[in-house]
């Protein structure tokens, strides 16, 4: 009986170590087109991690660009506790930031694993743009946004 | 970053102006940053001279992204 009982005890160990190192870490999912405007409805924030060339050809709408080299500097500043859903064009590049987004303690990240070439709805096309005008001293401006943290 | 934008500030000293903002210590580029949609830092916005923005792009950028929208800007 007490064999039994030592036994069961072992099963129950490894079967709860085996459980939590096969979770995945940090809140990560892959999703389907669906699960991506699911968590945007949620409020979650779409990056596009493709070149800003590919980006203008056509993305899902509301994402920003944010090319993969680029991604550490960038998200640097962002909340980690918010949901990202992070794509690239065939998951290449995705998997690579996603892994970046993960070492930088993001808690919620939803992979668009099959890329953009998954993606059932509409495409906008186009820059990141804006229909504000700033005022300008009569000279093209370039404005750059940034924190020293 | 900012060893890039300055020296292109050089190179393009008498064709654009560059304004280089600091969302965590100047309140007017909060603003700014709010007026123009921006919510991620780096943001570099390419604006014409009648002030209508050409093109917005976020995160580091090489010297030949940069030129690229530069040139670009009317």
């Amino acid at each position: 009986m007490k064999k039994i009982v030592v036994w069961i005890a072992i099963a129950l160990v490894v079967g709860v170590v085996g459980f939590l190192a096969l979770k995945p870490a940090g809140g990560l999912k892959n999703v389907d087109a669906a699960g991506v405007t699911a968590a945007q409805a949620k409020g979650a924030q779409v990056v596009d991690v493709r070149s800003g060339g590919e980006f203008e050809l056509g993305h899902i709408p509301g994402a920003i660009n944010v090319p993969v080299d680029g991604l550490q500097a960038a998200a640097a500043s962002w909340d980690r506790n918010a949901t990202y859903v992070v794509y690239c064009a065939t998951g290449a590049r995705s998997a690579a930031a996603v892994a970046t987004m993960q070492s930088m303690g993001f808690k919620n990240i939803d992979h668009f694993d099959a890329g953009i070439q998954a993606w059932t709805g509409k495409l906008e096309s186009g820059t990141q743009k804006t229909t504000q005008k700033i005022e300008t001293s009569g000279k093209p401006v370039l404005v750059e946004f940034y924190t020293d943290s | 970053m900012k060893p890039l934008v300055e020296e292109l500030k050089k190179q393009y000293t008498d064709k654009v102006e560059f304004r280089v903002l600091n969302v965590e210590t100047d309140a007017e580029a909060v603003k700014l940053a709010e007026k123009l949609g921006v919510a991620y830092v780096p943001t570099f916005v390419f604006v014409n001279t009648d002030g209508a923005v050409s093109k917005t792009v976020v995160g580091e950028q090489t010297k030949q992204q940069l030129t690229a929208a530069l040139g670009l800007l009317k």
